[in-house]
């Protein structure tokens, strides 16, 4: 899933000075199962700006309201009417959603509520780890299934480093794990460890971020 | 809520509110400007019951649950207590005081100092 | 509700320790049907009540249902057979191990444990230094750190029969609790019968001309033999079965029991399930038992109360609004929540007889799915959305 933690509150405020009609639109979909910008988290950070803002002499109003998916437009199609009534929308979903509400209410000013941060999963509760970057060219078969890319902290593929020391990563040993180390101890259990001995060339980045914006299609589904 | 309110209670009906059944037991009631709410655990204190308070005007909430190792639901004194500390950073965040909320555990047995914390209040 | 109206309701007990048995005989003795899976090889007793299914070998697989009606999941041979039980008794007992990191001593000839004590005054093997005029035992308690209870009750038993025996026998203690009649009854005794009892702080041991010294406050101590306690530890099963069962278990690697105001005893975090014993006590065989006897009266007393219609509040899911997040699943401490399918919608659910009403799941879930029924707050304080949800 995507996950995505709230911006502080001084950067929120920031963003919605004299601001007195106010739209918060949640996403009940990746930012709803990592607790960030579900129905409930519109409601507490609502509830947040009523507060902070009580003591300004004008009235501020907030609607607050949460949509399956934010990145898709059927979903958002009936916010129309609450848009047309605010000076400002509070999106609270990942930067896709954020776009797809100024793409699609052209006039609306849309801020992000939320950081944007990484697709990852839930490690333990309460805790999301990262887990892909999108490279787009998967090598997790070459590597016991553990990314180096993403997990390795220098994304290396012939590893490990020198600063790999009783399985932890020297960037942050008390948090990171090393990839390495778990791609060694992964493909020993495997009985693959001789996939270790080939030399992993220069990844192409092309089909990364590095290529530019990227797309997909599906030639099945257009006409 | 309209009413102005000075302290809204969240108790944990299993401590905290036998606290108060035995105080009112004594003959005292709760000043009038106290709210108490009984909840079935600490545990099913939500941030928003906090918020919602402080938004309906409350000056102080408290949350009132089990001592560790006292909650039968185990750990719904640990939820509790952590909800108000979310909401405590929540407000520092927002510059209101974050001892407008407070956390205190509490048992069945502590009329006495439960009356002594509503006075000093 | 019983699921079987006018039969008696079934039990499932599950564990092959002396106190397994008890609870099978009290269980079966208030007319409940028994289906007892000791788990373990174990000698099956002579003569079991007629309402009393004994399955040896039985593998559990799992634990299906909830409080009124589990489902014991047992492999059998290649199938998997389904047992029915209102309620689940466990009663593992717990395991022996002798310290020997503790007192830094190894097991030899002249360093016992009560049991090899015992074993050789038996089969005679003792004779020899039992002969000796000053055949002197001394029986070292809580060296290292505290005996457990069951342990020093057995050492003391020990050193009871080794005095009976015509030797001489100091026992050595620093914390022994003596907490209870027949341990009251069982000292007197032992001192009347001439057991030295001598407490100590600090000890020194030291081995010297074939015979063991202690160096204790009161002087220097001889003696032939030393006899150290075994310690107990958790049954090895408790964490497979814990996390099958989904039961939560103490630091101290025992089964938690859930029992703060002490009227349920041995009820663990799961409504229905309970443990007796030394599963989750340090006792020793005696007060074992009696625990047996409280947390079958204790479950007695719920299963009664499932004739009463419920009461107290319980979770409920708006399932069409459910994320299927799995918060609520895994922050559930009475495992009382999942996600299942149910008329044709993948959901969260919780079973009404397996909550406990402690509202932690509604607290927590993201999309306010969840709502404790039964639970009045004033509306203003609500936890909802001002707002409507567009789904
Ligand atoms: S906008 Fe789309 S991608 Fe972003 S959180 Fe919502 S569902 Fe996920
Ligand atoms: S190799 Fe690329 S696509 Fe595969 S997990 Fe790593 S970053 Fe993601
Ligand atoms: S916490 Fe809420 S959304 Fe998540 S699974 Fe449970 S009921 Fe569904
Ligand atoms: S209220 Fe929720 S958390 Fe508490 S027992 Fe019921 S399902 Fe579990």
């Amino acid at each position: 899933m995507i996950v995505a933690e709230r911006k502080p509150m001084v950067e929120i405020l920031a963003s919605i000075q004299g601001v007195s009609r106010l739209l918060v639109v949640g996403c009940e979909t990746c930012v709803a199962v990592c607790l960030a910008g579900g129905a409930k988290e519109v409601a507490v950070l609502s509830a947040a700006l009523r507060l902070a803002l009580r003591e300004r002499t004008s009235a501020v109003e907030i609607l607050e309201r949460s949509v399956e998916r934010q990145c898709e437009e059927e979903f958002n199609a009936p916010l129309a009417e609450d848009i047309a009534k605010v000076e400002a929308v509070l999106s609270m979903a990942c930067g896709v959603g954020v776009q797809t509400l100024a793409e699609q209410f052209p006039d609306a000013i849309i801020y992000p509520a939320l950081n944007t941060q990484f697709m990852g999963r839930p490690e333990a509760p309460g805790i999301w780890a990262e887990r892909c970057l999108g490279c787009g060219d998967c090598v997790l078969g070459r590597f016991g299934g553990i990314c180096p890319i993403t997990r390795c902290s220098k994304s290396l593929l012939n590893g490990p480093c020198g600063g790999s020391s009783n399985g932890r990563c020297e960037v942050d040993p008390e948090h990171l794990e090393c990839a390495w180390q778990l791609i060694y101890d992964r493909l020993a259990r495997l009985g693959q460890l001789e996939r270790l001995y080939a030399i992993e060339p220069p990844k192409d980045w092309r089909s990364a971020h590095d290529g530019g914006p990227r797309r997909t299609t599906r030639e099945d589904l257009r006409l | 809520m309209s009413m102005a309110q000075r302290l809204l209670v969240l108790a944990c009906s299993r401590s905290a509110g036998e606290a108060l059944a035995a105080l009112e037991a004594t003959g005292q009631t709760l000043p009038p400007d106290v709210t108490w709410v009984n909840l079935p655990c600490g545990g099913s204190v939500d941030v928003l019951h906090i918020l919602r308070a402080l938004e309906a005007g409350a000056e102080k909430v408290w949350v009132l649950a089990c001592y560790e190792g006292a909650c039968e639901s185990l750990e719904g004194n640990r939820w509790a207590e952590k909800r108000v500390q979310w909401v405590q950073a929540l407000l520092q965040e927002i510059g209101l005081g974050p001892e407008r909320v407070v956390f205190r555990a509490i048992s069945p047995t502590m009329a006495a100092d439960l009356k002594a914390w509503l006075e000093e209040e | 509700m019983n699921p079987m109206p006018g039969r008696p309701r079934g039990v499932i007990v599950l564990g092959a320790a002396p106190e397994a048995l008890c609870a099978v005989r009290e269980l079966a003795a208030l007319g409940y049907a028994v289906a007892w899976l000791p788990l373990e090889e174990a000698q099956a007793p002579a003569a079991l009540p007629p309402n009393v299914a004994i399955y040896p070998a039985a593998e559990l697989v799992g634990l299906g249902g909830y409080a009124g009606a589990f489902c014991a999941q047992v492999r059998r041979g290649e199938a998997i057979e389904c047992l029915p039980g209102a309620a689940v008794l466990i009663a593992l007992g717990n395991a022996r191990c002798y310290p020997q990191e503790r007192y830094g001593l190894p097991l030899g000839p002249r360093v016992l444990t009560p049991p090899q004590a015992r074993q050789r005054l038996k089969d005679r093997t003792l004779e020899a230094l039992l002969s000796h005029r000053k055949a002197h035992f001394l029986v070292m308690l809580d060296w290292g750190g505290e005996t457990s209870r069951e342990t020093a009750v057995e050492a003391l038993h020990t050193a009871r029969a080794l005095r009976q025996n015509h030797a001489e026998v100091t026992l050595f203690y620093r914390d022994l609790k003596v907490d209870s009649a027949p341990l009251e009854r069982l000292t007197r005794r032992m001192r009347e019968e001439g057991v030295v009892f001598c407490r100590y702080i600090e000890v020194e041991v030291r081995f010297e001309e074939g015979g063991v010294h202690i160096a204790a406050p009161d002087g220097l101590v001889r003696g032939d033999m030393l006899i150290l306690p075994e310690a107990v530890q958790p049954h090895p099963a408790t964490l497979p079965l814990a996390a099958l069962l989904k039961l939560r278990v103490g630091k101290d690697g025992y089964f938690q029991e859930v029992n703060v105001r002490q009227v349920r005893p041995g009820l663990t975090n799961r409504k229905g399930i309970y443990v007796a014993g030394r599963c989750h006590m340090d006792a020793d065989r005696e007060a074992a038992l009696e625990d047996v006897s409280h947390v079958v009266a204790s479950l007695d007393a719920f299963l009664h109360s499932l004739d009463e219609p419920p009461s107290g509040p319980t979770a409920e899911v708006e399932r069409d609004r459910c994320i299927r997040c799995l918060t609520c699943v895994r922050t559930c401490p009475h495992a009382a929540a999942e996600v299942v399918e149910r008329e044709g919608i993948t959901a969260a659910y919780v079973e009404k007889a397996a909550c406990w009403g402690c509202g932690i799941c509604a607290a927590h879930c993201p999309v306010q799915a969840i709502a404790l029924k039964g639970q009045a707050v004033p509306s203003w304080l609500a936890p909802t959305a001002q707002g409507v949800s567009i789904r």
